[in-house]
């Protein structure tokens, strides 16, 4: 049996396609079980990906809820094809990106890797004194791009390598090598040569 | 406590900052989904409502009306509203819509997809909208009116700050639009070209 059900606005394209019976009846066991392994190996990886999306605090749980609502929603589908880990960024990606899409104002002022590895002067010039502020700065600077290069940098940061971030994506290794590049020499720039840790 | 990592490495601050993991429990995700499908119904059923009503609405004004072009004018709009029913039932109702496949997807296609629907829904606006019914419809029912009141040099004076806040609108917005879509379909190119890398 197929159905498809509503993902959480009434557009088209925001309808997913579940089999199995309904959630809200007799929900799939291992639906269930699935999301909660996913929530405890990766939930404190989902709560930076919703940081690196969405700075205000209030707004920021309701992203992480709507995240964990469509993980869980589509382990009614998940057919191992992929690794559970790659299934779960996927998601929670998609539902991020949608995010930033729907903030137009926000939306219209996002710009490339590229485009801020080519800004002169661009660089921070100001001594870090700690934690806070070297993760201040990371948030102001992964709020300013675009979904593609925000998820590549998030996937890095995560410790990912260019196969994995590939799979998640959907980009070649190549194409994932260049944009880390780019990446580690926006970082070198901004937080100096400990930013450049190639692994 | 593990030591605080080095200030110039931000791989190493993003994966030791502090995390507050949210576990949604399975039945408030359960509740969720019942939530999220009632109001999906709901909003369906009050947009195919709302047309249906409104189509008979103005089918009764015809009856009334003597002026030929009046008559076709509400013809017209009638004829918008149950398109607007018939597309909101299309587009709306949960198990209707063209569903995505969003989780299989990588997330650089997820991204793709709505850069593609934000320029569709732009582009074909007129048509989806069935604005083009309701322009025309407006049309049989204004203009000669308009026309009316440019006979006469007074009222013609009193039309003319709207038409000259309309040509200004017009002239503004046109060109906004057209450097938007073009924005859209240069990076939904750049993302096609990172699609094709990837075999």
């Amino acid at each position: 049996m197929s159905r498809r059900i509503l993902l959480d606005s009434p557009m088209a394209g925001d309808y997913l396609d579940v089999s199995g019976p309904e959630p809200s009846t007799s929900p799939d066991i291992s639906q269930d079980a699935m999301y909660e392994e996913a929530a405890a190996a990766w939930g404190a990886s989902l709560d930076r990906l919703a940081r690196a999306y969405e700075l205000d605090p209030e707004a920021r749980r309701d992203l992480l809820q709507e995240i964990h609502f469509q993980l869980w929603r589509s382990f009614a589908r998940f057919d191992r094809r992929c690794s559970l880990r790659t299934w779960v960024y996927r998601v929670a990606h998609n539902v991020a990106t949608r995010h930033v899409m729907r903030q137009r104002r926000i939306r219209n002022r996002l710009v490339s890797i590229e485009e801020i590895e080519a800004l002169p002067g661009d660089e921070a010039h100001e001594a870090l004194t700690g934690q806070a502020e070297v993760l201040e700065r990371l948030a102001k600077l992964i709020q300013r791009l675009k979904p593609l290069d925000r998820q590549i940098i998030v996937c890095w940061l995560e410790e990912m390598d260019a196969n994995s971030i590939g799979a998640i994506t959907g980009l070649s290794p190549a194409n994932v090598a260049m944009k880390i590049h780019r990446i580690k020499s926006v970082l070198k720039r901004r937080f100096g040569e400990g930013a450049s840790h190639a692994r | 406590m593990p030591a605080d990592p080095p200030t110039n490495d931000p791989r190493a601050s993003w994966k030791n900052q502090r995390t507050e993991p949210l576990k949604m429990s399975l039945a408030e995700l359960h509740e969720k989904a019942r939530e999220r499908q009632a109001k999906a119904r709901f909003e369906a059923t009050y947009s195919v409502a709302l047309g249906i009503v409104l189509c008979l609405l103005f089918a009764f004004t015809v009856r009334s009306a003597h002026q030929l072009n009046l008559r076709l004018g509400l013809g017209i709009l009638s004829v918008w509203c149950l398109y607007y029913a018939i597309q909101s039932y299309r587009w709306l109702w949960p198990g209707r819509a063209n569903g995505g496949d969003e989780p299989l997807s990588a997330t650089v296609e997820v991204y793709r997809r709505q850069l593609e629907k934000q320029r569709d829904l732009v582009r074909h606006i007129w048509w989806r909208a069935g604005l083009t019914f309701c322009i025309l419809g407006l049309a049989l029912i204004v203009v000669p009116e308009l026309v009316r009141a440019i006979a006469t040099p007074r009222l013609a004076l009193n039309v003319a700050p709207v038409l000259v806040v309309l040509a200004i609108w017009l002239a503004v917005f046109i060109p906004q639009r057209r450097r938007k879509q073009q924005k859209l379909q240069r990076e939904i190119d750049e993302l096609r070209a990172f699609e094709r890398d990837n075999g």
